[in-house]
């Protein structure tokens, strides 16, 4: 158990410093300078000089890499070039808003748990399940956009405004919502289906065990692995998708704190977001392996055969 | 008729490049005297807040849109197939070893926050974006694949042939013969990932850049003027409901067919 959380931690680790290295190198390689992009039409030599030595620009490559490896893990993502302050503290301020979208998307979709498992114990639900699919396949700008238009031209709501209650995040989550809760309703529903029609269950209702203990303690034992898969790659979703969600909905969380700077130019803050979201996903990948290794003893001696 | 769809999406595409190539200069001409026009004979959905013609920029955004994905899906699938193509065919150990862990590895990294990362140092022109989207958007292909492959190899045909005393050249051979549907269908995944992956970028401004139109960023402007014309917003969302409906039955083709390539990816 341990051997296979440090390998996972290792694994996640150079997951991490890849992607760290990659934005590294293209930050140096590419052609464009980003003290170009700052000082704009008041470009000079002697500015130039001074804040590439602020920024230790002139120092060789590889020293600067270990610096900037060293001051990531240390918390120290650099300074916003447009907005003067830390990317850290800037990060700190939105990150609630985006949380506070995710959690209650996430609510949305919860009650898909159980009507996944009822409808697949009593093999039904194929219907839904395709009606579900056609629904979810559906790019999510695609979805915020047509409700903005609907909301502005047939009830004249602005739903791009500041969100400030509880009932403004209702919109923008249920768009979140959507793709998660196909895919809660179909894992649920196919492994809750695969499981009921098994042989063991047959017996064990042949031995005289209740239809309660069946539903409430067989069941949910084998298709705890599936289910609990679900949560990393609900977050792979989450992560990604919040960026759409909060730009097209004027959200300041961070996903519009990463595309807004992005148009401006402003790598560091670009950069800090994309690495803590990694972070932030790996860290939730380790605990979904190690929860799934905790329910299913015979996890970790599949993951080592493959 | 097998994957007729696919065939009118691509002619779809076809033709919105040869119109926007036709089209480029007219729509990109600005005359503040027609700002806000309703539609006329001379321009069919009437004019933006440029007095630009908004026929012609929803063609010329949909050209633009559709050559970065065709480049990007000619890039990811070359690089797919001989990537996956190799590792799926070789013995060697050390080959898997590094490809399928590099697989794994860009397989975790969130899509959309590491194209914003890498958009925020590329100039974003067509190229760059099209460069962009592949370097993630190659690994469909490749990993399904290699799966195909895989387990073509340990079907019984093979090991008959082998028996018979077939080179390895031959056996290569029929293996590609019995894998080109599953194949044909990865790629069509691939394409509809690209062409998602370009238009959620696009909304968020940061696929192609003004004055040249893109499909989202058309849409996420023109909410702003709603109240003038509402032929702003509708003609690029009517044009981004032709490429859904052909992407719908796309992928349900992808679904009818015996090989349902979507739970490699968990859909």
């Amino acid at each position: 158990m341990l051997k296979f959380i440090t390998k996972n931690i290792l694994i996640s680790l150079i997951n991490i410093l890849v992607l760290i290295s990659i934005t590294f190198l293209l930050f140096d390689i590419l052609p464009s300078d980003p003290i170009k992009v700052r000082l704009g039409f008041r470009y000079n030599e002697k500015d130039a000089k001074v804040l590439r030595e602020k920024y230790q620009l002139d120092k060789p490559l590889f020293y600067r890499f270990l610096v900037y490896i060293y001051n990531i893990f240390s918390g120290d993502f650099g300074k916003s070039i447009i907005l003067g302050y830390d990317v850290l503290d800037l990060i700190k301020i939105k990150a609630p808003k985006s949380l506070k979208l995710i959690l209650i998307s996430f609510i949305f979709s919860l009650p898909f748990v159980p009507l996944g498992f009822i409808l697949g114990y009593f093999n039904k639900g194929i219907a839904i399940e395709r009606f579900l699919f056609f629904v979810a396949i559906i790019p999510v700008f695609i979805i915020a956009s047509l409700i903005i238009f609907i909301s502005i031209i047939f009830f004249k709501v602005s739903l791009t405004s500041e969100k400030l209650n509880f009932i403004d995040y209702v919109i923008p989550s249920l768009v979140l919502s959507i793709f998660p809760s196909f895919i809660i309703f179909k894992t649920i529903r196919e492994n809750t289906q695969k499981i009921s029609n098994k042989l063991f269950i047959t017996a064990h209702k042949a031995f005289g065990f209740s239809e309660k203990d069946i539903i409430l303690k067989f069941i949910p034992k084998n298709i705890s692995t599936p289910a609990i898969s679900l949560i990393s790659n609900l977050s792979l979703y989450y992560l990604s998708t919040i960026y759409v969600v909060e730009f097209a909905f004027g959200i300041n969380g961070i996903g519009e704190l990463a595309v807004s700077s992005a148009l401006n130019y402003d790598f560091p803050v670009v950069i800090g977001v994309a690495i803590l979201v990694s972070i932030i996903y790996n860290l939730i990948n380790i605990l979904t392996k190690v929860l799934i290794a905790i329910t299913n003893k015979a996890y970790i001696y599949e993951i080592s055969k493959l | 008729m097998k994957f007729l769809s696919y065939k009118i999406l691509f002619l779809i595409l076809v033709l919105s490049i040869l119109g926007s190539l036709i089209l480029k200069e007219n729509s990109k001409k600005i005359n503040l005297d027609l700002k806000f026009k309703g539609p006329s004979f001379e321009h069919p959905l009437g004019t933006d807040e440029l007095g630009r013609d908004i026929f012609l920029r929803t063609i010329t955004a949909l050209g633009n849109s559709s050559l970065i994905v065709l480049i990007a899906s000619f890039i990811s699938i070359f690089f797919g197939i001989l990537i996956g193509g190799i590792t799926g065919i070789s013995e060697n150990k050390k080959i898997k070893y590094i490809f399928e862990n590099t697989f794994n590895l860009l397989w975790a990294l969130p899509g959309i926050p590491f194209f914003v990362a890498i958009l925020t140092y590329f100039p974003r022109n067509i190229f760059s974006v099209a460069i962009a989207i592949s370097t993630l958007a190659w690994i469909v292909p490749a990993r399904t694949l290699r799966f195909i492959i895989e387990s073509e190899k340990r079907k019984l045909y093979v090991l008959a042939l082998k028996s018979f005393g077939y080179s390895k050249l031959d056996l290569i051979k029929f293996i590609i013969y019995n894998i080109k549907e599953p194949v044909i269908l990865s790629i069509l995944f691939t394409f509809i990932d690209i062409l998602v992956t370009e238009l959620s970028l696009s909304f968020l401004g940061l696929s192609i850049q003004p004055p040249e139109p893109s499909l989202g960023s058309m849409i996420y402007n023109s909410i702003n003027y709603l109240n003038k014309s509402i032929f702003l917003f509708i003609a690029p969302f009517g044009a981004l409901i032709f490429l859904l409906i052909s992407l719908f039955s796309i992928i349900n083709e992808i679904q009818k067919s015996k090989y349902n390539i979507f739970q490699e990816f968990m859909l």
